[in-house]
């Protein structure tokens, strides 16, 4: 299940990049450090991704909700990949990297660059 | 008479045979001089290669921490690529030839990487990440151009 998931998240970061799918904010980070977008993509079904971020450490987790099933398919990845000999193997990381990809492509179409954010954060400083 | 002349002439040819018994000795030994500083020069550019190899080991793994996003761990890593850079470009240096300069903008490369993710937060921004990804990657290559081009010279003069 996981491998199609992998599979949706490709194509999803292709159609985010070309900013053919729309994202919204579905849960700002807030003290428990979770971020999540929703996406709808026609006919009741819908692409939630959320990251968890404490310290080095961050959950991301691509969930596909269907409609009238109570039920959701996620995939979920990590950055404390268990170890194969002293770093992380290949393909753990391979994985988180296309999440990750996946969850800024998201970030950086509702919120826009991170850079925007920057110049917003310095005008408010400037303000007082 | 004809005695006299004889032992004069004996004594020569000793003495010529003697001489060239010398020669030939040294002639030996500096060959065998030769050979033992050219055998401990071999050794040394394998130890040389070998170094640079661990080197380059610890910035795959430096790249696999950044590619994860474990700031601490690649600190770490970097850290210990910075310290070994220093100790083995003080004793191969020789051996990096026209390498040399291109070795120590590797070595401030990974200082200021070092600097920057020890002090600050992991890169949030897509296109922050993306610029220290090259950047990391760029330092692999550079590292594995220098060992490639340390083991042809290798190869080269112990031809």
């Amino acid at each position: 299940m996981s491998d199609k998931l992998d599979q949706f998240a490709r194509e999803l970061l292709e159609k985010t990049r070309a900013n053919k799918l729309e994202w919204r904010v579905y849960r700002n980070p807030g003290g428990h450090g979770r971020e999540e977008y929703l996406a709808d993509v026609g006919e009741g079904y819908f692409f939630q991704i959320w990251r968890w971020v404490s310290g080095d450490n961050r959950t991301i987790s691509l969930q596909l909700r269907a409609p009238d099933q109570p039920t959701t398919i996620d995939s979920t990845v990590t950055n404390w990949p268990p170890l194969t000999g002293y770093v992380p193997a290949q393909e753990t990381v391979s994985r988180f990297r296309l999440y990750s990809d996946l969850f800024d492509a998201v970030r950086e179409s509702v919120c826009g660059p991170e850079e925007t954010l920057g110049k917003v954060e310095e005008l408010l400083r400037k303000i007082g | 008479m004809i005695l006299h002349d004889l032992f004069d002439w004996s004594n020569s040819g000793v003495g010529l045979a003697g001489l060239a018994l010398t020669v030939g000795a040294l002639w030996q030994a500096t060959g065998a001089k030769r050979a033992a500083t050219e055998a401990k020069e071999a050794v040394y550019r394998r130890n040389a290669a070998d170094s640079f190899a661990e080197i380059l080991r610890l910035a795959e793994q430096f790249a696999t921490w950044v590619e994860c996003e474990r700031r601490a761990e690649a600190v770490v890593q970097v850290r210990e690529i910075v310290l070994r850079m220093a100790r083995d470009r003080g004793e191969y240096d020789r051996f990096l030839g026209s390498d040399a300069d291109k070795m120590k903008s590797v070595e401030s490369s990974c200082q200021r990487l070092g600097d920057s993710l020890g002090y600050s937060e992991f890169p949030a921004g897509a296109t922050e990440k993306r610029e220290l990804f090259g950047e990391t990657l760029k330092i692999v290559q550079d590292l594995s151009g220098i060992l490639g081009r340390i083991r042809a010279r290798s190869d080269q003069e112990g031809r």
